[in-house]
This record gives structure tokens, C-alpha cells and sequence, in this order.
């Protein structure tokens, strides 16, 4: 949370329940629900960093102090702006599942990645549900669209994962179960 | 780059193997009938040329027909420049069947170089061995070859004489028009057929030193010798009579192979600009792969040429051994010598002329093609794609035919050029079709009405005797016909041009069976004439104008009533009443009698009486049997190219309708996918045949019969406009039933195709 | 039985030279009336073929097909041809529209075909045109209209005679994602109005439309997944929530 509240004070300073308005404004749906306590605990930390200053306090309304970035502030904003994201990594529980399965014998690996399969189907039959629930919002759907393609490409890998499994059954290396 | 195109041409002939071959066949079938029909046009002009060169014809011919006058006057006269002869002859009578025939045998120990007769087959006489050389229309119509014997009568202490050869020679008509015919033997031969010298005939040829003073020497010869003794007669006359019988020939011939050059290139042009257009996918590819757009169009040229000089080579080489078996009949029937088929021009027509042809109709659309911008070519090749909705499409839904028809008219003209092609293709036959039901028209019209051929009588009897005795053998069969006229032939001059005219004399009711008269009326008495339209076009007079004529020495002048049709000597004739002549002219006249006869049973059998009672003297022609006869001959020669050119058009319909359906495959498989029973696919496809073939009756019938029309007034620019006939309306409607027939014909093949593609096969790729 | 199309052991061998490919291996299918079924797998699966053979346009080599409670895999050509013009609809992947007739006339061929009396042909056609959208461009030839469009005349097409069940050949093959997403909807709608569908895909998105996606692999149906409606969307929910 740190970042996106550093950029909108970089933009215009502003005080905690501003910020809180700002964010649902940007993003909408696709946020989580926010509480100004979040907010204010992530503006003390970025105080405590020096990365933001804040208004002389006014006696008697601590939430209602102005905050702005300080110079290191915006720099540590550039950095965050010039760096790209890592990429996102594979759903790690069913990695493990699916190669503790084949060598330790606790689940059959096809009925694994069948209903892994059927998960993520599901899955896409819902997210297209909400696509129409998005009413226009551009961000929401831009996300939803997001979440497909990622679950294009897992489904891409689960047919990976079985052809290598039929190719390790026929090869002799795996009992099949 | 040369090299790649060849090399890229013969592999791309190579690979579509079948295509190819069809196209080589329809080329080499063009380049055939090219080269006959080239042969054919050659042959059919001029034939008394023809023989009279190749015979080095003389131009004044003289028989005495006994020993007693001296001709060495006549060797002596001024202007003759060389002389053959004299040999002796002497007259005998060949056998039957069917009748006995009269038949003159000429001495000839070495053939001389004036009026030298040319052997069409076997060899010269020997010496002593009884050997003839019969002359071809002789033999022809006898049925005689070379081995058999000829059986003569009347021969002294002959009995017969073996053929050994056949002959050909300008200085007579073909028999049995001049009878008696000329056979040629051995010196010693005429001496056993007459063993009294004095009753030997001698016959002598002349080659002037003018051509042209021709007829003044044979009227010398005449005043100097009395003429049962000595006869005279030039070559104009001969020609007249070759010509004269030949000339309805020689337009028929002229036309049809002319209609054959034009049909023959047009199927090569046909089928090529077929392969090009399917082509043009391929052109987008080689684009693609850097091939420049004149690069593009040579090797389609190269590719399509190669093919033509294969093709154009073995077509033009399998015409080599038809031709003179083609060409023999008509040869024979026009009396020339028969042409072989190693002419130039014949090899020339069929080989450069299939490769001009190719090239042409390559470069043009290859050339089009490779404009073409490469992703554009490339789709061309794919799904039918159209800027518009077919707009026949939408016609045949409001007409509400059934679903397969609408389908299969559109795609008749989904590709512009591909149905343009296939229409003009169709068109070729139904012209064809109408060429030659103009043809049967025509003869149908002039075997009704003989005057057209300026005969206007049944039988023609034409005599050695005097008019006395003529006139006293046709009393005996008096009840066997109506109203004799005599017709006297004369060679006429118009004073001033020095025009030479073919005049008649009539005596007797002419009137009551009247010429063909086309303008003015027909002559009533004396002073008036009726003249043909090339004595007027060449004397620049009209109908109403005075005609001035010298007329066996005397002057003439009379006033043109009329024009007439008159098929022989390019219309320059004249026909008047003979006692427009002196009374002394008169009675030197010899005329034939034209009879007419109820029946043409009846004709033949006076014909025969007559024959027979005059033991021989008396000549009678038949003229509806004349120009059957014709017609029978020239109905082979017709047909068969008729036959061709059907031949040919079919296999193109059928290569064109092939080409168009596989470019389609994909489109077959959408129909079946929408639910198109193969039947209904083999229908569509029908469909779009038939109307295209619908649009070529309705183009091409009134398209084939102006170009019938043009091409027989070109042929014979003097009475062709009269003559040609069109046919009548329904023959030319059954032609409808018969295109469609024809086209359904064509398709099946490409039909069963089409309805074959499976579609989970053709629908697989883009 | 009620199913709208069963099959039983259905196979389908190429042979080419003298190597022999199993294209389809004993597939048992059961799809009943109003059911939406995709058919998913990697490219070479057979599920073309399967789906082909269903409706006629390629003959097993061995197995049965029944359509509508009647066996079909025997049918001649001209049999298939009554059977599909009346009973089932075919979308392609490449659209295979008759490129020379106008749209308005593509939709309504089959309808023609079938015997309706025109006016009935031009009635349906209309309301065809104006449930999917394409009345504006009834009068264009294909070529001049794009992909979606394209695939929405071709649904109509395949549709006009009210078939017993839709057969569509990876139908958004050849869309972009937006005309894919219009091509969807209409799919979806006409399945909620009660269409049977039968529906090829490689693109997973595609194949989560249906209510069951049957895998197939090597010619044969590996597994089979049935797809629900409401669903806990926390979970999916959670998908496309940020995390902070």
C-alpha cells in the first residue's frame, strides 16, 4: 500500500480519509475493502522511513494532518515506478501436491490434475459472469481479463504436466495406479 | 534467369500432367485442322490453274477428226509461239457398267512439255504392251483402277487395254461433262484401234505468244477449216466448263475452310486464356517468391509455347497423311492434282499459326495477371469472392427456382472471364451448327429452283448432230416433255474493253420458264438481253442501258432488260433472244435443248432414250442429278470438318468446366455442408451450363448465321448475297435442345466431380 | 432414448501409404436435448473428426452414430444431406460462406433448400437477421464485412431451420477477442433458450461456456468436467482481487 499512497501524495498532498476516497475511487471493486486504520498505519511507517512529512500537527484532529512526500520520498517513488514487477509465480500448493503424488503414491496424479482442470474452468465460467457484472469499469475488467489469460496459461501447463505424465507411464518410470 | 524459366515451365507442365495433356490434345487438334483446312482453301482456288500449270496447259487446243486437212497452216499462223502435237487419236467406245461411254485414245509415246498430262497414280504406257493412261474424272467415274482392264468396243482388233496409270490434264473438262474422255496409249495402239491412217483423228496444242488473242486464233481456225471437220477451241472454254462446275464447289469449300480457320484458332486461343485464368493463384505465389510481373508473363509464355510447338509439331504432322485424303476427294471433284501435305502453307498455318495463336493468348492475360497485386492473386485462388451479390442469383430467386439452380447460376458468371470463355466456346458450335444448316439450306434452295444456277430446265441435251437432226430425235419423244428452248453458247467481246463475255442465244418459250431475274424482268424478244451483275459492275452500266457485243463476228446491239443470277464466270454474262442475231448467224448455230420434265424420274429415262437412240451423239444431262450430286460430294468434306470442330469444342467445354470446378472444391463443400444432396450438386453445376449455353443460342444463332451469310458473299462476291440462304426458323430452334444436350454432354464428367468433393476434406484449410 | 445424439465406440482410421492413423478411437458420446457440450484438446486430437462424423461430413470406419433416436452412420450422401439440412447446423471455423450471395441470401439458402414456401424463408431469414445483430448488413456480399459479422451470419445460417442441434468447428478460431465475445453471447443466449450445442474449441475461455467440456487426447476422451452455475465466488473472487 505504501507505493500507490506515496504516488497520489506526490500528485497532490492530501490527508488519510482523502487518500482512503482516492483509492476506492481508482480501483474500485478490484481493491479489497479498506479502513482508514490501514491508511494511517501505512502513512506512521512512511513517516517513520522519511519518505513522507506531514503537516504541524493541528491540536485536536490527528486525522486530519496533511501529508506530502520528502525528497527521499520521491526518489524511493521513481525506483518503484522504474522497476518492473517480477513475474507472478505457479500456484505453489499444487506443484507440490501434484510432485509429491507421483513419487509418494498419497493421490493418483491424472484425478489430480482433472479436477485442478475442472477448477480453472470453473473458474473461467465464473470470471465471464462477472464481466458482466462489471459495469463499465475499465479497471475491473481489465483485471478480470488478467485472471483468464493467467488461467489460460495454467491449463496450458496442466496439459503439459499430463502429456509428460502419460510419456513417464508409458516409459516405465511411473507405476500407473 | 532463361534458364529458370525453363526449367520452372516444363516442371510446372510436368505437374499438372493431366491438364497438360488435355490442352496438348486440343492444341495439336487446332493445329490440325489449321494446317487441312489451309490445305483445303489452297486447293479449293483457282482449281483450273491449278492443273493448268501443272500440266503446262496449252491455250488453243485443235482436233481434226480425220486424215484429210493439212494443219501445217495452222502451225504457221501468226502468234503461235510453240506447238505440241500432232498426235494421232482415234475413237473407240468403252464398256459397261453402267453404259458404254465414248472415249478418245491418244497417241503418246513420251509425254511432250506442252500439255503435259500429270499422273496422279501408276505410270506411263510401255511400247507394245496394249498399256492405257486413263484420264482421272474417267477412271473416277467408271470405278477403274490401276491393274484393271478396260473393256472397248468399236477398237479395230482391240479387246481392251490394261490401266496402268491415271492422268490428269486442263485440256478438256472432266467427263462425263466433255465426252468423250481422253485416255493416252501407245502409238501402236491407235494404229491397231484404226488401222486406216485416214480415219485417225489428229489433235494439235498451241502456246501463243499473247494469251489473250486466244479466241481471235480459234475464230481463224474456224473460217479456215469447215467445222465437222476440224474443231477448235480454247482454253477459256475449258475453264468455263471446269469452272462452271466447280464454282458452287469452290464457295462451299472456301467457306467451310474458312470457318475452320476461324473456329481452330479460336479453340487454342479458347483453351489457353482457360489455363492462364486458373493460373492466377500460382501467379500470386510466384510474385511472392520474387518473380518480377514481366518475369511472370514469361514464363507463362514459355510454358505455354513449349507446349504449343509439341503440340502445334504432331498436329501439323498427323495432318501431313490426312490432308491428301482429305483433300483427294475434293481434289477429284474439282479436277486439280491432289495436294500433298507437305505444302508450305499448310505447315506454316499449322504450326506458326498455333504458335502465334499461343503466345498472344498467353501474354495477354498472363500479362493482366501479373499486374495483379500479390495477396489479391493469391485470394483469387480461394473462395468465390465478389464485391456485389450475383445479381443473376437474385433474378433466379425471384423467379424461385429451386435452391441447386439458383446456386448453379451464379456461379456461371462468378468468373467474368472464365464464363465469357465458355460462352464464346459454346458459340463456336451453334456457328458451326448454323454454317452447315445454312449449307443444306442452300443446296435445298437451288436443287428447288435450277434457275439459280442459271438453268432453268430439267434436261439438257447437248449434240454433235445438226439442229435438224436434233430436233427430229427429240420429236420422238415428244409427249415426254414441255416446252424446249435452245440455248447457244458463244464466246461474245464487248467492243472497246475487249471484255469477254459468256453470252446464250435462246430460241423457243424461254419465257415461259424464266432465269432467276433479280432486278428488272425478264427478256421478252429480240434486242433486249439480261445480263449478270459482273458484266454490269465491269462495264459500269446499270439495267435500262444499251449493251454493245461482237458476237461471232458480227455486231450487236441490245438493251438490258433484266439481271439475273449467274453463278459461272464471275457473273459477266448475257443472255438474248437469238434472233437478235442475222439470220445467217443464226443458222450456223449448234444449240443445246433445255427440256422440261414433270419428274426426275422421268428426265433420267429420257435422258437414257435419248443417249441410246443417238448412239452417242447426243449428250443429256440431268440437272437436278447435277447438283445432287455436287451436294452428295461436298457433304463428306462438311461434315467430317464439322465433326472436328464439334470434337474439339467438346473436349474444350469439357477442360474449361473442369478448370472452373476445382477452382470451386471448396464451395461444393459448403453446399453439402448446408445440405445439397450430390444430386443436387451435380444440378447446379448443370444448371450453370445450360445457361450459359442458353446465352450462346441466343448470341450465336444469329451470330453464325450473318457470319454463314458474310463468308459466302466473300467467297462469291457476285451472287453470294442471292444464294446464301439462311435456315429456316425451326431447324435453328431445334438447335436449343441440341446446345443444351450437348453441354450436359460436356459436364458430366466435371459434374460427378464436383458432386463428389468430400467436404470434411476440402473444407479443412483456408 | 432421449438424447439428441449418441454415439457408441466410434472410430475413424486414416490409412496413407501403408501407415494407418487413429484419428478417432472408440468414442461414446451422449448429449442430451438442450445440453451445451465443448469438446477440448491439444491440436491432432480427433476432435474435428468427432465432431465431422456427427454431423456427416466425414464417415466412421467403424462404430454408430444415432441422431435423434435414429441410427445415421450408414446414411448415403444424399441421406446425410436431407438429415443435416433439416436437423442439424454447422459453424466453421473459416466462416465458408457462399461468397456470391448476400448475406440475406446466405442465411436464407437453407431454409429454401428445406422446401419452406419463400415467404416463410424471407420471415425466418428476418427474424434470424435481427436476433443476431446483422440486419444492417443483409444486402453485403461476406467479403465486405468483418469476422464477427461473418460468424454471426454463418450462426444464422445454421440456424434458420430451427435444428436439433448446433455443431460448431472452433468458432472463434479465426476472431478477434471482442468478436469472439459477441459470437459467445449469441451461443450462450440460444443455449438458455434451449438449443443443443456441440461446440470443438482448443481455447479454454471458449470451452468453460458449456455445461460439460469433455477432454479428449490421441483420439480419445480422456476426462470429462461438469461445469455449475453460481458458484462460491470468494474464491474467484479472490482471483481478481489486489493484493496489497
Amino acid at each position: 500500500m505504501k507505493f500507490p499512497i506515496l504516488a497520489l501524495l506526490a500528485s497532490a498532498p492530501a490527508h488519510g480519509y482523502e487518500l482512503k476516497q482516492q483509492l476506492e475511487g481508482h480501483f474500485g471493486a478490484a481493491l479489497p475493502p479498506l479502513n482508514t486504520g490501514q491508511i494511517y498505519t501505512a502513512l506512521s511507517r512512511l513517516e517513520r522511513d522519511g519518505l513522507v512529512e506531514g503537516d504541524a500537527v493541528v491540536a485536536g484532529s490527528r486525522n486530519k494532518r496533511v501529508y506530502r512526500p520528502t525528497e527521499a520520498g520521491r526518489r524511493a517513488l521513481d525506483g518503484w515506478v522504474g522497476e518492473p514487477a517480477p513475474a507472478t509465480h505457479l500456484r505453489d500448493e499444487f506443484f507440490m501436491k501434484l510432485v509429491l503424488a507421483g513419487r509418494t503414491g498419497i493421490a493418483e496424479p491424472g484425478a489430480l490434475i482433472e479436477r485442478q482442470r475442472a477448477a480453472y474452468l470453473q473458474a473461467l465460467r465464473d470470471l465471464d459472469r462477472m464481466v458482466a457484472e462489471t459495469n463499465g469499469d475499465a479497471a475491473a475488467a481489465l483485471l478480470i481479463e488478467g485472471a483468464a489469460l493467467h488461467l489460460d496459461a495454467d491449463l496450458k501447463w496442466l496439459a503439459l504436466c499430463e502429456q509428460r505424465l502419460t510419456e513417464e507411464v508409458l516409459n516405465g518410470q511411473r507405476p500407473v495406479h | 534467369m532463361f534458364r529458370l524459366i525453363f526449367r520452372t515451365a516444363v516442371a510446372n507442365l510436368r505437374s499438372r500432367r493431366l491438364n497438360s495433356i488435355l490442352l496438348g490434345v486440343i492444341i495439336a487438334g487446332g493445329a490440325m485442322s489449321l494446317a487441312l483446312a489451309t490445305g483445303l482453301r489452297a486447293n479449293a482456288s483457282h482449281p483450273f490453274e491449278q492443273t493448268a500449270d501443272a500440266t503446262n496447259s496449252a491455250d488453243v487446243h485443235v482436233l481434226a477428226f480425220d486424215g484429210r486437212n493439212d494443219l501445217s497452216s495452222i502451225v504457221q499462223m501468226p502468234g503461235v509461239k510453240q506447238v505440241s502435237g500432232p498426235r494421232e487419236f482415234a475413237d473407240v467406245e468403252a464398256e459397261g457398267p453402267p453404259e458404254t461411254a465414248h472415249l478418245t485414245l491418244v497417241s503418246m509415246a513420251e509425254r511432250p512439255q506442252l500439255e503435259r498430262p500429270q499422273l496422279s497414280a501408276g505410270r506411263w504406257v510401255e511400247p507394245t504392251r496394249g498399256e492405257v493412261v486413263l484420264e482421272r474424272s474417267f477412271a473416277r467415274a467408271r470405278h477403274l483402277h490401276v491393274g484393271d482392264w478396260l473393256r472397248i468396243a468399236h477398237a479395230g482388233s482391240l479387246q481392251r487395254l490394261h490401266v496402268v496409270g491415271i492422268g490428269i490434264t486442263a485440256a478438256r473438262g472432266p467427263f462425263p461433262d466433255f465426252e468423250p474422255a481422253a485416255a493416252w496409249v501407245a502409238p501402236s495402239t491407235v494404229a491397231a484401234a484404226a488401222p486406216n491412217p485416214s480415219r485417225r483423228g489428229r489433235e494439235l496444242d498451241l502456246r501463243l505468244a499473247d494469251r489473250d488473242q486466244s479466241a481471235a486464233v480459234v475464230t481463224a481456225i474456224q473460217r479456215r477449216f469447215p467445222p465437222e471437220q476440224v474443231a477448235a477451241f480454247d482454253w477459256r472454254e475449258v475453264e468455263n466448263t471446269v469452272t462452271s462446275e466447280t464454282s458452287g464447289l469452290t464457295v462451299i469449300l472456301g467457306s467451310a475452310s474458312l470457318l475452320a480457320l476461324l473456329a481452330a484458332g479460336f479453340v487454342i486461343a479458347n483453351a489457353i486464356s482457360g489455363r492462364v485464368l486458373a493460373a492466377r493463384r500460382d501467379i500470386g505465389l510466384l510474385k511472392a517468391a520474387g518473380f518480377t510481373p514481366g518475369g511472370v508473363t514469361g514464363l507463362f509464355v514459355a510454358e505455354n509455347v513449349i507446349l504449343a510447338f509439341v503440340a502445334g509439331v504432331i498436329g501439323t504432322m498427323a495432318a501431313i497423311p490426312v490432308t491428301p485424303l482429305l483433300l483427294q476427294r475434293s481434289a477429284e471433284l474439282l479436277g486439280t492434282p491432289t495436294p500433298s501435305g507437305f505444302g508450305i502453307q499448310p505447315v506454316a498455318a499449322g504450326v506458326l499459326g498455333v504458335l502465334a495463336i499461343v503466345t498472344l493468348f498467353t501474354a495477354l492475360p498472363a500479362w493482366r495477371a501479373g499486374r495483379l497485386r500479390v495477396l489479391d492473386a493469391i485470394r483469387l485462388g480461394r473462395t468465390s469472392v465478389s464485391a456485389r451479390p450475383s445479381r443473376s442469383a437474385e433474378l433466379a430467386a425471384r423467379l424461385h427456382l429451386p435452391a441447386p439452380a439458383i446456386l448453379g447460376v451464379k456461379d456461371a458468371f462468378a468468373a467474368r472471364s472464365r464464363s465469357v470463355m465458355t460462352i464464346l466456346s459454346l458459340m463456336l458450335t451453334v456457328v458451326a451448327v448454323v454454317a452447315t444448316l445454312g449449307t443444306e439450306a442452300t443446296y435445298r434452295r437451288v436443287v428447288g429452283d435450277s434457275s439459280l444456277r442459271a438453268k432453268p430446265y430439267d434436261l439438257l441435251v447437248e449434240s454433235d448432230a445438226t439442229a435438224a437432226r436434233t430436233r427430229a430425235l427429240l420429236a420422238l419423244h415428244r409427249g415426254q416433255f414441255t416446252n424446249p428452248v435452245t440455248i447457244a453458247g458463244m464466246p461474245v467481246k464487248s467492243p472497246g474493253t475487249g471484255l469477254d463475255i459468256q453470252a446464250r442465244a435462246l430460241g423457243g418459250n424461254y419465257a415461259a420458264r424464266p432465269y432467276a431475274i433479280r432486278q428488272g424482268r425478264m427478256l421478252a424478244g429480240p434486242g433486249e438481253a439480261i445480263v449478270g451483275r459482273g458484266l454490269l459492275d465491269k462495264l459500269g452500266l446499270q439495267v435500262g442501258d444499251r449493251l454493245r457485243l461482237t458476237a461471232m463476228g458480227h455486231p450487236l446491239t441490245l438493251r438490258i432488260v433484266g439481271r439475273y443470277i449467274e453463278p459461272d464466270n464471275d457473273a459477266v454474262a448475257a443472255i438474248f433472244d437469238q434472233r437478235s442475231l442475222p439470220v445467217a448467224v443464226q443458222r450456223r448455230l449448234r444449240p443445246d435443248v433445255g427440256l422440261t420434265v414433270s419428274t426426275v424420274a422421268g428426265a433420267r429415262r429420257l435422258q437414257t432414250a435419248l443417249e441410246r437412240e443417238s448412239k452417242g451423239s447426243a449428250q443429256a444431262t440431268v440437272t437436278d442429278d447435277e447438283v445432287k450430286q455436287e451436294r452428295n460430294s461436298v457433304r463428306p468434306i462438311i461434315w467430317g470438318m464439322d465433326v472436328l470442330l464439334l470434337s474439339i469444342g467438346l473436349v474444350n467445354l469439357v477442360t474449361t468446366m473442369l478448370l472452373g470446378i476445382r477452382e470451386r472444391r471448396r464451395d461444393f463443400a459448403i453446399f453439402k455442408s448446408i445440405g445439397l444432396t450430390p444430386h443436387q450438386v451435380l444440378g447446379a453445376v448443370t444448371a450453370g451450363g445450360a445457361v450459359l449455353a442458353l446465352i450462346a443460342v441466343a448470341i450465336g444463332v444469329p451470330a453464325g448465321a450473318a457470319l454463314f451469310k458474310a463468308v459466302v458473299v466473300a467467297t462469291n462476291p457476285t451472287d453470294g448475297p442471292d444464294l446464301g440462304t439462311t435456315p429456316t426458323w425451326w431447324w435453328l430452334l431445334l438447335i436449343v435442345p441440341g446446345i443444351l444436350i450437348f453441354t450436359t454432354i460436356a459436364g458430366l464428367f466435371p459434374a460427378r466431380r464436383a458432386a463428389e468433393v468430400q467436404p470434411a476434406e476440402a473444407l479443412r484449410y483456408e | 432414448m432421449d438424447n439428441v445424439l449418441f454415439t457408441e465406440s466410434l472410430s475413424k482410421t486414416y490409412a496413407a501409404d501403408s501407415i494407418e492413423v487413429d484419428a478417432v478411437r472408440n468414442v461414446d458420446l451422449a448429449i442430451a436435448p438442450g445440453e451445451f457440450v465443448s469438446i477440448m484438446g491439444p491440436s491432432g486430437c480427433g476432435k474435428s473428426t468427432l465432431l465431422h462424423m456427427l454431423g456427416g461430413l466425414d464417415r466412421p470406419t467403424a462404430g454408430a452414430v444415432w441422431l435423434r433416436g435414429e441410427r445415421v452412420d450408414g446414411l448415403s450422401e444424399k441421406g446425410w444431406a436431407l438429415l443435416r439440412r433439416r436437423h442439424i447446423g454447422f459453424v466453421f471455423q473459416f466462416f465458408n460462406l457462399i461468397g456470391n450471395l448476400s448475406v440475406a441470401d446466405n442465411v436464407e439458402l437453407p431454409a429454401l433448400l428445406m422446401g419452406m414456401p419463400a415467404r416463410q424463408a424471407r420471415a425466418r431469414r428476418q427474424e434470424l437477421l435481427a436476433d443476431l445483430g446483422i440486419e444492417d448488413v443483409a444486402h453485403q456480399v461476406p467479403g465486405r464485412i468483418s469476422g464477427g459479422q461473418q460468424q454471426r451470419v454463418a450462426l444464422a445460417r445454421a440456424l434458420v431451420n430451427g435444428p436439433a442441434v448446433l455443431l460448431a468447428d472452433e468458432p472463434t478460431g479465426n476472431l478477434d477477442s471482442a468478436s469472439a465475445r459477441e459470437v459467445m453471447d449469441v451461443i450462450r443466449r440460444y443455449h438458455r433458450a434451449g438449443q443443443t450445442i456441440v461446440l470443438v474449441t482448443h481455447d479454454p475461455r471458449v470451452a468453460a461456456a458449456a455445461d460439460r467440456v469433455i477432454h479428449m487426447r490421441d483420439g480419445a476422451i480422456t476426462d470429462e468436467s461438469r461445469l455449475g452455475g453460481a458458484r462460491d465466488s470468494a474464491s474467484v473472487a479472490s482471483l481478481v482481487r489486489l493484493e496489497v
